[in-house]
């Protein structure tokens, strides 16, 4: 098999960083070779891939030693449109990608600079967005795409030209489930027709888990560990689980068991295949409903929104959400999540219908004036960090409310505390890690010290140990009586999380209820390209009961 | 409907299939005839034609609106520094300043022109803009001879400013949600206010910047091989006959100006 990508002993350092970002980093990728990568936020997966695609060093600057060969031409020597003709490469935020206004038209400018023929053109436009199912969308406009939608035609702009490797920096972190299947298929269906060689950065393990030939671990810039999936998931140093292994082991840790007959389970059919048959116990003990009856905070009646294409986002939508619930919103990519959440803050005022924001029309009201009411959580922390310091900025509202300096200190240090960004007060906000700003920006809201938080996609982009802070910080705050809404397209946190979950589809609540029950309707959740967290599926296979956890599948497990 | 720089238009609007070319020459034509008209007079006539056309063109006309508050700014800008530091002779009706300069009918006619040329320029540039595409600018441009990598990059320009339309409005949006009050406040605090937008949109801009230089490289713009075009746009009779006008018109205008003196601004040059 030709060798796609040799890395030998290589070292980068950018030229404003001091230390090593990448160390002693060695890997050989074959051609027709499917390879994840994993790793926590700021392991240095991006410079990797940078480094592969030749960005580094032809066109970003730094220290590098050892060296990277793309199809046998060495990186440091070959220019970038010579790499490039090999290379395609999605970057993680699709909207920087897009140089056009139109999706065809994206799809179309790399070929028209590489010269390719409009008949043959237009062939390779139509396979591509064929592809990633987004053919009929080829006249929008990208970026009033939703996030999911935008990339796809990142990946059928590059799968347009046909590389002979693909780089892919977490193109699926803002996809629904489905979507992200979508995609890992489609690369899966192109390495095996093509010999397409996939490197893809992900934080989604059970999708690589399913389709990678082999996996990276990648920790402060070192190979930790690779091997193939049933290799890399045999024990937990460091590396993320598929909810069904991170089970199996702590079942073999419960009963002493060793039922390791077929390696490690990776699949819920995998590990029904190792343990058989099994009773459960305390089927009861996983249900605790709880009926609220507590006063409405916000509530929507017939509510309608049309953007100024026509797009109708919102369809008749009817929603109560009661103090201290936590309630996740989730749906399928451009269901109109976003839109709804910011009807519900007052930033779009519906086109038919009324919003009511504690009784009052949303329509009447200053938004400015309910800011210490509801707060509001940017998905991009950068659209709502804007002042020098992390101090200032979680002063800015407390300033324009005119409370007292002794106050705003108290509020700040019990804000940035919460969030764990004490330590890092007075360093300006762009300097922090993107985890970093996103609590950051948790944390301008907590010191307005709101009922009602609303989250847009917390955890987009976010490793799973960040990703649980988040939560977990939403739910201590939930817990002390803050009403918590999050848009999320992680099903594995809404079952952890959640008490109440909303699906959204074609712009209408199509379900609305506990999180058990919503979570326990695979039916629904497929209808809506929605996939349950492994063990639902598994308990739901074995016992018909949707556990939500891994800690509440083991519960009901006797072997 | 069809996405252009301004959002939506109507498919069958007259000035969205016209050539890429015509509309570059006419939002040239629109802004250098601003300059050379000084005629109050004319310059009122091309106003209100220009609203027409918006209408004619089935171009919504709450495209303006967007513009509205930076019309309103720069309105007060002109007339203010007409009138605090001109000395355009004529009738001395309003004010004399202690540093000798004074208000008189013609400075006011002279402002009030000044505010048209704006108007002009504004109302049909976002006339002509509400029709076009990026592939109008850049296939134009190439028509124009201009080499592609130069009329990309203008078509970048324009796209990169409703990107930084969409920043500004979201961070604007956050700020609000914060508490910031941007209507009921005096000028001075809305400058404030509004100077804070300038650190995220600044960041957002050199992460755009920088990251967009990695993307041009990986979509292969600088490939050595011959480029070749998804669109094609055939230069109609229509078109041709229609850029004949438009030069004609730029000829005229000049030509009425200075020789004929019709389109001055009476009584120019001062003495």
């Amino acid at each position: 098999m030709t060798c796609a990508v040799k890395v030998k002993n290589l070292w980068w350092k950018y030229e404003a960083s001091r230390n090593w970002v990448l160390k002693e980093i060695s890997i050989e990728v074959k051609q027709g070779e499917f390879i994840g990568i994993i790793g926590p936020s700021g392991a240095g997966k991006t410079t990797l891939c940078l480094c592969i695609a030749g960005i580094i060093p032809n066109a970003i600057k730094g220290t590098m030693r050892g060296k990277v060969k793309v199809f046998g031409k060495d990186t440091k020597t070959s220019s970038l449109s010579e790499i490039m003709k090999s290379v395609g490469i999605v970057f993680q935020d699709p909207d920087i990608q897009f140089v056009t206004m139109r999706v065809m038209d994206e799809v179309a400018f790399t070929l028209e600079n590489l010269g390719v023929p409009r008949d043959e053109m237009i062939k390779k436009i139509n396979r591509a967005l064929t592809l990633v199912g987004m053919k009929n969308l080829k006249f929008k406009n990208p970026l009033e795409l939703s996030g999911g939608q935008k990339q796809r035609v990142a990946i059928a702009s590059m799968i347009a030209r046909q590389p002979k490797i693909m780089i892919l920096d977490e193109p699926t972190s803002d996809l629904d489930p489905q979507g992200k299947q979508e995609v890992y298929s489609v690369l899966h269906k192109l390495k095996d027709k093509e010999n397409l060689t996939v490197i893809l950065v992900s934080h989604d393990i059970e999708e690589l888990a399913k389709y990678a030939d082999r996996i990276i671990f990648i920790k402060e810039g070192k190979i930790v560990k690779t091997g193939s999936p049933k290799e890399i998931f045999t024990d937990s140093d460091g590396v993320p689980l598929p909810q069904v292994t991170e089970l199996y082991y702590k079942m073999l840790k419960a009963k002493g068991a060793n039922f390791c007959k077929n390696g490690v389970p990776l699949t819920v059919e995998d590990l029904l295949a190792l343990i058989g048959r099994v009773k459960a116990k305390n089927l009861r003990s996983v249900y605790n409903a709880d009926v609220d009856v507590r006063e409405t905070v916000i509530s929507l009646e017939k509510v309608f929104y049309r953007y100024p294409d026509g797009t109708e986002a919102i369809r008749g939508i009817n929603l109560e959400v009661r103090r201290g619930e936590f309630l996740t919103i989730i749906g399928p990519n451009g269901s109109g999540k976003t839109t709804l959440l910011k009807l519900m803050v007052g930033l779009l005022k519906p086109t038919r219908g009324t919003v009511k924001l504690f009784g009052v029309d949303t329509r009447k009201v200053n938004i400015s004036d309910v800011a210490f009411k509801v707060g509001f959580v940017y998905q991009n922390p950068d659209h709502q960090l804007f002042c020098n310091t992390v101090y200032e900025e979680c002063a800015y509202a407390l300033r324009n409310a005119n409370f007292d300096e002794q106050e705003i200190q108290k509020r700040i240090e019990e804000a940035l505390r919460s969030v764990g960004l004490l330590e890092v007060k007075n360093t300006p906000p762009y300097f922090l890690s993107k985890g970093e700003r996103q609590r950051l920006a948790v944390a301008t809201v907590l010191v307005m010290k709101p009922e009602v938080i609303i989250v847009d996609e917390p955890t987009t982009g976010q490793d799973y140990g960040q990703s649980r802070y988040i939560m977990n910080m939403l739910k201590s705050l939930n817990e002390s009586g803050k009403t918590i809404i999050v848009v999320t397209h992680n099903m594995r946190l809404v079952a952890e999380y959640a008490k109440r979950v909303v699906i959204l589809m074609g712009g209408k609540v199509i379900a609305d209820g506990p999180v058990r029950d919503v979570i326990g309707n695979v039916k629904l959740l497929e209808e809506v390209s929605l996939n349950p967290p492994q063990v639902t599926l598994l308990t739901l296979r074995l016992f018909g009961i949707p556990a939500l956890t891994v800690d509440e599948a083991l519960s009901l497990m006797v072997t | 409907m069809i996405r252009t720089f301004f959002l939506y238009v109507e498919e069958d609007s007259p000035l969205i299939n016209i050539h890429p070319v015509l509309k570059i020459s006419l939002l040239l034509v629109v802004n250098i005839e601003a300059w050379i008209i000084e005629s109050p007079l004319v310059l009122t006539l091309i106003v209100v034609g220009l609203l027409i056309s918006f209408k004619v063109f089935k171009v919504p006309l709450s495209r303006i609106a967007k513009f509205l508050s930076f019309a309103v700014i720069i309105v007060q800008a002109v007339m203010l520094s007409y009138l605090l530091g001109s000395t355009i002779p004529g009738n001395i009706i309003l004010w004399v300043s202690p540093w000798d300069t004074y208000v008189s009918d013609m400075t006011l006619l002279y402002a009030f022109t000044m505010v048209l040329r704006f108007l002009v320029m504004l109302i049909g540039s976002t006339l002509i803009l509400a029709v076009m595409r990026d592939v109008d600018i850049t296939y134009g441009l190439v028509y124009m001879k201009v080499p592609f990598s130069i009329a990309f990059m203008a078509s970048l320009a324009f796209r990169m400013a409703s990107i930084f339309l969409n920043d500004y409005f979201k961070v604007k949006d956050a700020m609000v949600l914060r508490g910031t009050n941007f209507s009921s406040v005096n000028i001075f605090q809305k400058a404030r206010r509004y100077s804070k937008l300038a650190v995220p949109l600044m960041v957002l801009g050199v992460r755009r910047m920088i990251e967009l230089t990695y993307i041009l490289e990986v979509k292969c713009l600088n490939f050595k091989k011959k480029r070749t075009y998804l669109y094609r746009f055939p230069l109609r009779i229509s078109d041709k006959v229609i850029l004949l006008i438009v030069a004609f018109l730029i000829i005229l205008s000049i030509v009425a100006k200075v020789s004929l003196r019709i389109l001055s601004f009476p009584g120019w040059p001062f003495t």
